[in-house]
């Protein structure tokens, strides 16, 4: 007992609170600095009767959440303004409002996660070892006892002056602690494990490595396939469950944006490109270079993937239709076809806002300024062109009034089969396009799919017209054709045009 | 722990107190006839003080039920800590007879025809339809009546009016009650789950009648949480300065200490917070969805006139409280945290006069000397209300059973 090179320290034990409190507060005037309380619970009071300064702590969750929430809007800045800009509901690119949420995490992330851990470094915690634990009275510390223990390393330390200032301070027992033989320090087994561990977590981090600067030719490992391979409906699915076949569904009839409601009604010609029942043939605004600028970013994000990049119909959703040989795709029309070049502005603006065959209406997802946008640039774009179409866009309609010797009912069907769009699917010259020709159409005999046939007189192109898919023709796809928009009058007139056609 | 038993007698502040309900009713009376006179001045038939005395009513309206809040909760946890200030809130939410009476204007603008019809009427721009937006207001009609708004708002008032007496009673029958099973105190935590539920469907279907119905298109359902919100932290400020108050003038010197302060203002810190993320959980909703119907109540707010205002909101109501009260020291310290007290109850006014003002006028901010005058009137006689019974009542439960514990209570 005389040896304090021996000795760890000196244990005291006291069995209430308020002995540990008394006690504890002689110690602290005694002057000694390297000693501890080890209680049950949390004790009310043993900091002051300890004379603990008030920790730094909540200095450093305070900064932790500072640069947490620095961090968090850094971190949004870089992903969605510079590294990989995209657009997300029509707000800005980097917008704070959407930010907010992440930086309240990354704040309490950050705080939480470094109070913890600063606690725990302060504490000088974790330990792997202390002599006191090996003392069998000291069991009782996690249970009824509370005990003060100083070490012999204290300067203020020495055995018979602590061991009587403990024992006047109320202890029922007071015990020299020993420094316990063999090394403090963990067995080797478990400094090695520690570091093959530490080792293995660095396997991830080169695997990621790897991978971000490698390609495979594997497809990716799907982890989670439910999210991978989600059942729903993407645009141009077809789906049972509706009579025309289509899972995406076009807008109800009568039905425009909400944003236009009522001024509709003060400027159709802008809203729905209509002024009295007649399309527009010119903007309803100066086309400046700006307004171009906008069409061709517009044109780029929602025209392009299927129509291309130049207008000619070849956008990599079709590229791709095309190479898996989908069943019943319909090539996205070329936008420098004849037909089309000589539409007039309104009639282009309306396709675009309402949809057209299987192209759904953007009215809903492009402003209507942006439409008109759009058509300004698919003139420009059409100027770009090499064909005969480059000399369409902008001219008069070709087809003119007596420009073939015919009937003028005729006539007037010919230029109903341009204007009202049958030519995208339905050639003049014999080719099989989207659909049957035109040309040699009427008298000839037609196969159905339920195995009928019949001869295509006046009463079956009628019937076609008004109802496209009472009869299907083998080998063509049900539900492709709309009823065209039509009076009566005009669908005389482009029966008359197809009878016309009639090979001799 | 070691404290010596509280003696259990009552701690009268009779003379304070009246000096208090006579300062307040004082402060009232002259606030008011201020305001009227600046009303009438405006020359727009009143509409602009009855807009004002709305927000100053509100201001009254969520401390009283904030009050009832603190009395409900710490009755229903069989909190420790607050023994020693609850009677404060006992107090705060036996003002409701106040409320009632300074509802009586209401009637005023809810069953005459004013002659400024065409700018929306006197107040809620329901009571004559008017404008784009008329038909959509005919709709709510079978809800948004004069009548039937007048009923639930007097269905309101008993169920308030139940709750603050029966625990105001109970809580002054505990005080000379020596009975050692304390069946007043036990009854009180019973009746208290009933009654938090009552109190959360009439203060949400509250803040949706007088508040939202501002702007009888827009509708928000987390509106009722966030006047909650402003409730909660008027309240625990309010406790602050009375405590402070009346420790200045000697009385409860060391019933209520640091911890008890550290308590306050810890809720003080915690409602500032969820306030604001209460306040951002209704604008990020409606900010993304990007609904017309929805967005507009908010684009008046962040667009000219108004915005100012809101990101100064984002300042007076979050940042600087938040800083400010984030400090153990400060929460410890008591006059820093009177400081923060005062603080927070003027700002919860410039939070209600956002919610309720660019509903009266988009395009302008009419902000002026009426506004505070009209809610320093209508708060002067709050103060009376609140004073008058401490006249009477002791300012502290003596009788509660967990006296000694609030005493002794410490924080880790």
């Amino acid at each position: 007992m005389s040896d304090t090179n021996k000795n760890y320290g000196i244990l005291a034990e006291y069995e209430t609170v308020d002995e540990i409190l008394s006690a504890a507060a002689k110690v602290r005037d005694a002057g000694y600095s390297k000693w501890d309380c080890y209680t049950p619970m949390p004790v009310h009071g043993l900091d002051d009767a300890m004379g603990v300064k008030p920790t730094h702590l909540p200095w450093l969750t305070l900064c932790a959440g500072i640069t947490g929430a620095s961090l968090g809007v850094l971190m949004q800045w870089w992903m969605n303004a510079v590294d990989y800009p995209f657009l997300t509901s029509g707000k800005p690119q980097w917008s704070i409002p959407a930010n907010i949420p992440i930086v309240f995490e990354m704040t309490i992330l950050f705080s939480a996660l470094t109070t913890f851990f600063a606690m725990w470094i302060m504490n000088n915690l974790p330990r792997w070892f202390s002599p006191l634990s090996h003392l069998e009275r000291f069991a009782r510390s996690t249970d009824d006892r509370f005990f003060i223990a100083i070490e012999a390393s204290d300067p203020a330390f020495d055995v018979a002056g602590s061991e009587a200032l403990l024992r006047d301070s109320g202890a029922h027992a007071v015990e020299m602690v020993a420094e316990p033989e063999g090394s403090a320090t963990p067995p080797t087994w478990f400094r090695h494990g520690l570091m093959i561990g530490a080792t293995a977590l660095l396997i991830p981090l080169t695997v990621i490595a790897y991978a971000r600067f490698n390609t495979t030719e594997q497809p990716r490992i799907h982890l989670v396939p439910d999210m991978d391979f989600q059942e729903k409906y993407k645009a141009q699915n077809a789906s049972p469950l509706f009579e025309d076949g289509r899972a995406a569904r076009s807008q109800v009839a009568g039905t425009f944006a909400m944003e236009d409601d009522h001024l509709v009604l003060e400027d159709p010609g802008y809203y729905t490109g209509k002024e009295g029942g007649e399309y527009l043939t010119e903007l309803p605004m100066p086309v400046t270079r700006e307004l171009l600028d906008r069409g061709r970013q517009r044109y780029v994000i929602n025209c392009a993937p299927c129509h291309g990049y130049d207008g000619a119909g070849k956008g990599t959703v079709n590229e791709r239709a095309q190479s898996l040989q989908t069943a019943g795709w319909i090539p996205p029309s070329n936008l420098h076809q004849e037909y089309i070049a000589i539409q007039p502005k309104g009639q282009l603006f309306e396709s675009i806002s309402v949809g057209i065959r299987n192209m759904p209406g953007y009215s809903s997802t492009v402003t209507t300024e942006d439409r008109w946008a759009i058509v300004a640039y698919l003139e420009a774009l059409g100027g770009t062109q090499e064909s005969g179409a480059r000399k369409l866009w902008g001219a008069a309609p070709v087809v003119e009034e007596g420009a073939v010797d015919e009937s003028p009912l005729v006539a007037k069907g010919r230029e109903l089969y341009m204007t009202k769009t049958c030519v995208a699917c339905h050639s003049l010259d014999g080719a099989q396009g989207v659909s049957t020709s035109f040309l040699g159409l009427a008298g000839s005999e037609r196969k159905f799919t339920d195995g009928t046939t019949a001869i295509a007189d006046a009463a079956y192109i009628n019937e076609s017209i008004l109802d496209p898919n009472a009869k299907i023709i083998e080998g063509l796809t049900p539900g492709l054709m709309i009823v065209p928009p039509i009076s009566d009058e005009e669908r005389e007139a482009l029966v008359a045009f197809i009878l016309s056609l009639k090979q001799q | 722990m070691h404290s010596p038993e509280v003696v259990r007698e009552p701690i009268m502040a009779t003379d304070t107190a009246a000096r208090v309900a006579r300062v307040g009713a004082a402060v009232g009376v002259l606030g008011v006839l201020l305001a009227v006179a600046l009303g009438v001045s405006e020359g727009d038939g009143m509409r602009h003080f009855f807009w004002a005395y709305l927000v100053a009513f509100a201001y009254v309206f969520t401390l009283t039920l904030g009050g009832m809040f603190f009395v409900l909760i710490q009755h229903i946890t069989g909190a420790k800590w607050s023994v020693t200030v609850r009677r404060l809130g006992e107090f705060t939410m036996n003002t409701v007879p106040l409320l009632i009476v300074l509802a009586l204007p209401f009637l005023y603008p809810l069953f005459t025809h004013n002659g400024v019809e065409e700018f929306g009427g006197l107040l809620w721009p329901w009571i004559h339809a008017h404008g784009e937006h008329a038909e959509l207001v005919e709709h709510k009609s079978p809800f948004l009546n004069a009548p039937f708004f007048v009923g639930r708002m007097v269905f309101y008032f008993v169920i308030w009016m139940v709750i603050s007496r029966y625990f105001m009673k109970r809580s002054l029958l505990q005080d000379t009650d020596r009975d050692p099973a304390y069946p007043h105190t036990v009854k009180m935590r019973k009746i208290a789950a009933p009654s938090i539920i009552a109190f959360a469907l009439t203060i949400s279907f509250a803040a949706f009648d007088w508040l939202m119905s501002t702007d009888p298109v827009w509708f928000s359902t987390i509106f009722g949480v966030y006047i909650f919100a402003g409730c909660v932290l008027a309240i625990h400020s309010w406790i602050v300065l009375c405590a402070v108050f009346l420790q200045k003038r000697g009385h409860m010197t060391k019933l209520v200490n640091a911890e008890h302060y550290h308590d306050l203002g810890k809720f003080m810190l915690a409602f500032t917070i969820f306030w604001s993320y209460i306040a951002f959980s209704q604008f990020m909703l409606i900010w993304y969805a990007n609904i017309p119907e929805e967005t507009w109540w908010f684009h008046h707010r962040i667009t000219d006139a108004w915005s100012g205002w809101s990101y100064m909101l984002i300042a007076s109501n979050f940042a600087i409280p938040f800083f400010g009260l984030l400090s153990r020291h400060v929460k410890r310290n008591k006059m820093a945290l009177a400081f923060w007290a005062a603080y927070t109850l003027i700002v919860h006014f410039i939070d209600l006069y956002w919610l309720v003002m660019p509903n009266m006028n988009s395009e302008v901010n009419p902000f002026g000397l009426m506004d505070v005058m009209i809610v320093i009137g209508l708060f002067g006689f709050f103060v009376f209300a609140f004073a008058r019974q401490a006249t009477k009542n002791s300012v502290l439960a003596y009788g509660d059973p967990k006296l000694n514990d609030c005493v002794a209570h410490v924080n880790y």
